[in-house]
Order: structure tokens, then sequence, then C-alpha cells
């Protein structure tokens, strides 16, 4: 198994001055982890005062590709989906990785399918689910264990991985189908697709499970999706030129941020008028593909690929506050948590 | 990433007409853009096929035999317009397959494609869209993705025949960029090193005629960004989008059009350009992501028959089969694809 090859993996926590350093306990509930997918390697940062307390090396630069973001519900674990750039080669950087928050330390490396490039946790904290994008399924895994329960068709290259609040429905995208596979987790099998936008990319659950948010990057929308029916219930149109990727909906549900990658912008959406009440465009880094809201939901932090960099805007006022040098090919963000386990 | 795009462009923008080169404002149709984007593609694999000779290759003759495929996209409107030359053209293109069969005689038979292929585009395409930037800007556009397509489709299924396809399209592609560049230069200088950026991505993964390996061949993530870049970009300097991209739903539509067209001609014994008509409503607006992939998603009983209904129709049709057998052909696809239409309909 290429999973079972040793691996040259190297982890480095960096202090700002360059000097490795412990990660502090006290500040592990801040941070954000940002995947690097040229760089090879995972930036943290502390939220608060929003400087970067580590690095994590997944592997070499421009070859070992990391993506997909996932923390355990109870934010001691990064899982990271890790492939190489070559589709037809056969790599040992092709697995997920799991990450001790708390020391950084690796907790391990598995096989979870070829070309894995997202990836979601159950509520419960004992299954992943990740998609693979050359094989057309999603992968279930026993996080316990580590060993594939499940692999599931999806449509054709599934991308965006999101799972309900309850954890019962796992939402896959595919983008060349144009379609969301539903998973009922309890027997790990699809048990419909939705369409929607052309070339849907990520999908997002809101915290109170009401809905699910598709980005769909051709087709430039935003499709809300009735979880309790499997259905589109409405499509907000953001711009053909917009390239829509990543959402983030804030702790209260109230709104949905997404990112246009052409743009360089952040929607915001009202989710209770189902309407654009903003758009955030100056400072913004470029090529936006990643966002989250923090726990309190007063900061947006956006993982922008072409300038290599964070954005870090302030919710009340919409507008950017700083942004924060990341590694080459800022692809996915993640905050953990506050104020739970370290 | 995969990507097969879904395209159908609109009637020029009157917003912010091109004046280049001199030109009065001009309007297209989807035939105009399918016509250019066809013939050039067909250039675009004649030069590879050239390309790959000059570099000590062989020509296999499945590698040149798609051309008989391309010539159905627009043979039956160039009929129309120049029945001599559509005869020569198809003629030509018979003989470089043959020549790729017999190893012999391809550089004189492609060279003389190229000519009739250039003839071809001057009886489709009217002077004035011609040097029209807008409308050379959405060329430009279509190539690229196409090019973006062709290396995934490769990447996937090994064929060396879509990587050639891919560089011939970029060959195209600059061709077209270069009688744009002054324009597009002068209007946003931003918009110009962005296309100028794409191109040099293209140029890194079509470096060579002949593919790499695919082992060493890095995912076509990056050159699908390229092309989308290039098409914004593009956009943005000559004054709104170029490509409308459509949902499954409406390529639905757009092919029913396309098959209505086809059984009049059908009907009225234009055999070519009821081939031709069941090539676009097939190839541009039902393979692949355009319908039949969300179609096997949500009703796959329902696409494995209109896929095969399709299929049938336009073989029934190249061998010239009775009208109303075609007549009863068309009647059930007609019927299947608007019952498709319906399951994919979205809020």
């Amino acid at each position: 198994m290429r999973w079972r090859v040793c691996l040259l993996v190297a982890l480095v926590f960096l202090g700002g001055s360059g000097v490795r350093a412990a990660p502090n306990p006290q500040a592990v509930g801040r941070r954000a982890f940002v995947s690097n997918e040229f760089g090879g390697d995972i930036t943290i940062i502390d939220t608060q005062s929003d400087q970067i307390v580590g690095r994590l090396v997944v592997g070499p630069p421009g070859i070992a590709r990391p993506r997909g973001l996932a923390l355990s519900p109870d934010g001691r674990t990064v899982y990271v989906a890790v492939t190489d750039p070559w589709p037809k080669r056969k790599s040992e950087w092709e697995f997920y990785m799991a990450v001790d928050v708390a020391s950084g330390r690796i907790i391990g490396k598995y096989p979870c399918g070829s070309d894995p490039e997202r990836l979601t946790i159950t509520p419960d904290g004992r299954r992943m689910y990740c998609s693979n994008e050359d094989e057309a399924n999603v992968t279930a895994v026993d996080l316990r264990t580590n060993r594939i329960l499940a692999t599931i068709p999806t449509g054709i290259e599934p991308e965006g991985v999101g799972v309900s609040p309850d954890g019962r429905w796992v939402y896959v995208t595919s983008e060349t189908s144009h379609t969301v596979t539903v998973v009922d987790t309890r027997t790990n099998e699809a048990t419909k697709h939705i369409l929607v936008g052309t070339r849907p990319r990520v999908v997002v659950f809101a915290p109170d499970g009401k809905r699910a948010y598709v980005s769909a990057e051709i087709g430039g929308t935003l499709s809300i999706i009735d979880p309790s029916r499997h259905e589109v219930t409405k499509t907000i149109t953001l711009g053909a030129d917009a390239k829509p990727v990543g959402i983030a909906v804030s702790p209260d549900s109230k709104r949905v941020y997404v990112v246009g990658g052409r743009c360089n912008c952040v929607f915001v959406v009202d989710a209770q008028a189902d309407r654009v009440i903003a758009q955030v465009k100056e400072r913004m880094g470029r090529r936006p593909w990643g966002v989250a809201v923090t726990p309190d939901g007063r900061k947006i932090y956006t993982a922008n690929g072409r300038s290599d960099d964070v954005t870090v805007i302030d919710a009340a006022r919409m507008s950017v506050i700083r942004s924060i040098k990341a590694g080459r090919g800022a692809h996915s963000i993640q905050i953990r948590p506050q104020g739970d386990g370290n | 990433m995969k990507c097969v795009w879904l395209i159908v462009v609109v009637t020029a923008s009157l917003v912010m007409p091109a004046r280049s080169f001199g030109a009065p404002p001009a309007r297209w149709g989807e035939d105009e853009l399918r016509w250019a984007r066809n013939v050039e593609k067909s250039k675009g694999k004649v030069q590879w096929l050239l390309g790959i000779l000059q570099v000590g290759s062989a020509v296999r003759s499945e590698l040149a035999r798609p051309l008989m495929s391309l010539f159905e996209a627009f043979g039956g409107s160039l009929r129309r317009r120049d029945p001599a030359l559509a005869d020569d053209l198809l003629l030509t293109l018979e003989n470089l397959v043959r020549s790729a069969e017999k190893g012999d005689g391809l550089v004189r038979e492609a060279q003389r494609a190229l000519l009739l292929l250039d003839r071809a585009l001057e009886r489709l395409i009217p002077p004035p869209l011609r040097t029209d930037a807008r409308f050379r800007a959405t060329v430009v556009g279509l190539l690229l993705l196409d090019a973006a397509d062709e290396y995934e489709e490769w990447l996937k299924e090994g064929e060396a025949g879509d990587y050639g396809e891919g560089w011939g399209n970029l060959q195209r592609a600059r061709v077209y960029w270069q009688a744009l560049l002054p324009i597009v230069r002068t209007r946003s200088r931003k918009a110009f090193d962005e296309i100028q950026t794409a191109l040099a991505t293209f140029e890194r993964f079509f470096g060579s005629s002949l593919p790499p390996s695919r082992e060493q061949a890095p995912s076509g993530d990056e050159l699908g960004e390229a092309a989308e870049d290039a098409v914004s970009a593009l956009g943005e300097a000559l004054g709104g989008s170029l490509i409308q991209r459509l949902s499954p739903q409406q390529h639905v539509g757009v092919a029913i059009g396309y098959l209505e067209r086809a059984r009049s001609a059908y009907r009225a014994g234009d055999r070519h350009l009821a081939v031709e008509y069941v090539f676009a409503a097939y190839v541009d607006h039902y393979a692949e992501d355009r319908v039949s992939e969300p179609l096997k998603a949500v009703a796959p009983e329902l696409e494995k028959r209109t896929t095969a209904l399709l299929r049938q129709v336009r073989a029934r049709m190249r061998t010239g089969a009775p009208v109303p057998e075609v007549d009863g052909l068309l009647a059930q696809v007609l019927a299947a694809l608007r019952d498709a239409q319906t399951r994919l309909r979205t809020r």
C-alpha cells in the first residue's frame, strides 16, 4: 500500500522570529490552519493576534499537495487531504493526515482513495468522508481504526464534502455532473443526486442544520438546499465572472460568506433575506479559494491562492483589517472551535 | 479536474461594439462561432500532424481520422455556400487520412487541407466578422477552453489525438491572439498581462507537439484556470462577457432547436446540413457535462435511451436512411429530450 511507504514528513513549529518554538497550549484554541498546496505545508495562525505561530511541513513543495482540511469536533485533531500534482503517477503522496493540534505531532497518514481533495468529519468525531476526484466516489473512514468503511459512488469529479450538524447526511458536490450527492450516513449509501449550478465546488451546512449552501464556480451561483427534503429551494446569482468557491456560515447561521476567486472578493449573503448585502473587495488578496469564520463570528479569514496570503476581515464592518503572509498556493482554511480541549 | 466546457455564445453585445481593424460593429450567432471554432480546430489538428512529422514521429491514420468527423461540424453549411469547395476539402481530408495509412504524401495533403480550410473560413464567415475583435476574442476563448479540456481528456484516456487537438487549438489561438494583441494592450494592460500569463501557462503544458509521458504530466487544474482567466480578461478588455455558460436544461433547449433544424434539412433533402445540426446538438449541447453526465445522475435510464437515440439518428442520417425512418427517430429523441428538460429543471 502506498500509504505504508515511509514518508519524509517533517514537523516544524516556527515562532515569529523563525526560531523553533513549542506551541503555546493557551493559544491552541485560537488557531487557524491554512493548507498551502504548492508550498507543501500548513500555516498556523493565532486568530487573536493574527500572527503566524507555526508551520507544519507536509512534504516537499511542488510534490506534496495539501488541500482540504477538517478539524475534529473537539478541535484536538486537524485532518489534511494530501495528494501530488501528477494524477497518473504512482505516488506516496496520496493520503489523509491526522495532526495533533496541541503538540503539532503527526498522528498518522492513512489511505482514503485516489486524489483526495476535500474532507469532512462527522459531529461525533468518529467518521471522516473524503472525496476522490479521479474515482467519482467518496470514502467513509472509521477514525478510530482508520479503516475504510465504504466507498460510495457520486457524480463525476467529486470535490466538496459537507456533513449535516446532526451527522445524518453527507453532501458531496460533483464538478462535471453539476450535482450534489446525498449520502445517508446510517447506510453509507447515496440516496439522491440534486442538480445545482454549473461546476459546484464547495458545500457547507449552516450550524443550525436548516440549510446547506453550494457554490457553483462556472454558474456563478450559490444554491440553497433544504436538507429536510434534499431539494434546492433557491439559487442566488453572484455573477458569471465571480467564480465562487469557498463558503463559510456565521455561527448564528444568519450570514453566509462566499469567496469569489475571480472577483477577488467576499460576498456577504443575508441568510434571512437570501440576498447579497455586501461585497468586500478593497485590500483583498488575489484569488481567494478558502474562507472561515471565527467561532465568535467577528472575523472572517480567506485563503488566497495567488497572493499566497490570508486576508482578515472585520465581519461587523465588512472591511479588511489586515493580511497575513501564508505559504505558496493558499487553498483551504479551518478555524479551531474555541474553548474546548487542548 | 477534468473540465468539459459548457459553451454557447450569444449574439455579440451591442454595449461596446468592437471597431477594431476599421470594421463596423458586427453581430453574430452561434452558427458563425461554431463554424469558426471547428474550422480552426481542423486547422490546428492538421498543423499538429505536420508538427509530429517534423519531430520525426509517425502519423498513424487514427490520428488523422477525427478530421473527417470535424468536417461534419461545418461541412453541410459549406456545401450550401460552395459545393465545389466542400467536395474538394472532403476529398483532400480523405486523402490525408489515406496518406497517413500509407505513410506517404501526408505533407502535401496537409498543406492543401490548410489552404482549403482557409478558403472554407472565408466562405463561412463574412469579412466584417472575420476581423471583428470581439468575435476573434471569443474564438480565442473557445479554443483555449477546448485545449484545456483536451489536455484533461488526454490525461484521463491517454489518447495522443486529444493532446494533439489541444496543441493545435493553442497554435490557432495564438494566431488569433497576435491580431488582437494591440487592441487588448491599449484597452487594458492588466487584461493583456493576464492573457499573456495564461498563454505562457499553456505553452508549459503543450511545450512539444508530442505528448509527454502521462506519469510526468501535471494535473490540468492550472490549465483550466488559465483558460478561464484568459476568457475573463478578454471579456474585460473588450467590453463584457464573451462566452455564456448554459445550464444543462438550457443546453437541452438549444439541442432541441438544432434537431428541429436537422429534421427540416433532412426532409428538404440536405443530408449534410442535417448531419451538421445533429453534430451541433450532440457534441456542443448534449455530450459529457453539458447534459449527458448530469442526466445520468438524476435519470440514468433516460440518459441511456437519449444517448442511444442521438447516436442512432446521426448514424442513419449519415447513410441516407429514408425520411420517414429518420423522422421517426427524431420524434423519439425530441420526446426524450423534452423529458430530460423537465428532469433537469432547477430552482
